[in-house]
């Protein structure tokens, strides 16, 4: 491994553990926490996403401006699987990396939401190299 | 209050997302997503092998604009020879960075598979410190009383994960983003993409959890 590689794998563990240290404490991979968001019976984590947004934004347009720009066009996918992945966010409890912390936490029953998460992403996987092949585009890696 | 058994108030936790999602970015020079990094430890193989050309072709910087120059002048072997000469001064004359080191042909490498996996293995250990040090870590396979109320306790619960789990893994991979792809790094850079997918996966999580609270 040479130099590069090593840092980027401390940085990688140094941001997951962050991460998802502040996931837990937020209360995002607490599903009574969640579900209050979603029905606006709790607006502390409407709020801690919003603002995190609001934050980011300042981040990456005013402080850095354009030195970190990403392109995220509306593609054919943008609204079936915003549709698919809220369903699926409700039901299960957690964007990809929730299930990963709930199993941090010792919530063992999160390695269904694993599962079922590796499954749909082979799914869709398969559904585009056999069927769609849509354009789109790529989230963060 | 960082480590206490209560959740972090909204702002503690805002200033955590974004120095997360910026800082991500700002450090590792890639956007922040972990649908992302979850799709590419899935896709193992390609990935390793795609990074393995990018480390030959960022080695050998313009070995690829040298190639394609020689097949060129090749080509032009009708020619004589002073016109041929002219010809490729003319050529190197018009792009005198490309075949320098760090020039217009410098190869980004991508991450191995394998800090992609780091990084997965990281947000546990991370779930892990967060329950160990406010003093709530404890072995459970239930979700919380909210989702017992909604599935029951036990295989029918795991089912309703297993199943919304095939939702979000499908869907943030059509989407091309999740929360954090989406949600925090493109909403931030003010993308219509991220935008709309955004508007769709809260828009229709609020949705159906109003419609489980009705029904069940």
């Amino acid at each position: 491994m040479n130099a590069n590689a090593t840092s980027v794998a401390v940085l990688k563990i140094l941001f997951g553990v962050a991460f998802g240290f502040a996931l837990s404490r937020i209360g995002f991979s607490n599903y009574d926490e969640l579900h209050k968001m979603f029905v606006f019976a709790d607006w502390r984590m409407f709020f801690t996403f919003a603002g995190g947004l609001v934050l980011a934004t300042v981040l990456f347009k005013v402080l850095f401006r354009g030195r970190f720009q990403v392109s995220r066009p509306i593609h054919k996918g943008s609204i079936l699987g915003g549709v698919l992945f809220g369903t699926g966010w409700a039901l299960a409890g957690g964007c990809p990396s929730v299930p990963l912390v709930q199993l941090g936490e010792g919530k063992v029953a999160a390695l269904f939401t694993i599962g079922g998460i590796v499954s749909g992403m082979l799914l869709f996987r398969w559904m585009q190299n056999r069927y769609l092949h849509w354009d789109v585009g790529s989230c963060g890696e | 209050m960082l480590l206490s058994a209560n959740f972090w108030p909204w702002w503690l936790g805002a200033l955590a997302l974004a120095l997360v999602g910026f800082g991500y970015f700002f450090a590792l020079g890639i956007p922040c997503g972990v649908s992302g990094v979850f799709g590419r430890v899935l896709n193992w193989r390609s990935q390793a092998a795609a990074r393995e050309v990018e480390l030959k072709m960022s080695a050998n910087p313009g070995a690829m604009q040298e190639q394609m120059m020689a097949e060129a002048l090749a080509a032009l072997q009708d020619l004589p020879e002073a016109e041929r000469a002219e010809v490729e001064a003319e050529l190197r004359a018009q792009q005198p960075d490309a075949c320098a080191p760090g020039g217009a042909s410098a190869t980004r490498v991508r991450p191995h598979p394998a800090a992609h996996l780091l990084f997965l293995l990281s947000l546990m250990a991370g779930g892990f410190l967060a329950a160990a040090l406010s003093g709530t870590w404890g072995v459970t396979g239930g979700m919380g009383e909210t989702y017992a109320a909604f599935f029951g306790r036990g295989a029918s619960a795991w089912l309703v994960m297993f199943a919304g789990g095939i939702c979000v893994g499908v869907g943030t991979m059509m989407a091309g983003g999740c929360t954090m792809g989406h949600g925090i790094t493109g909403n931030s850079n003010l993308q219509l993409g991220s935008f709309l997918s955004t508007a769709a996966f809260f828009g229709t999580a609020v949705v159906v959890s109003f419609l489980l609270q009705v029904v069940l």
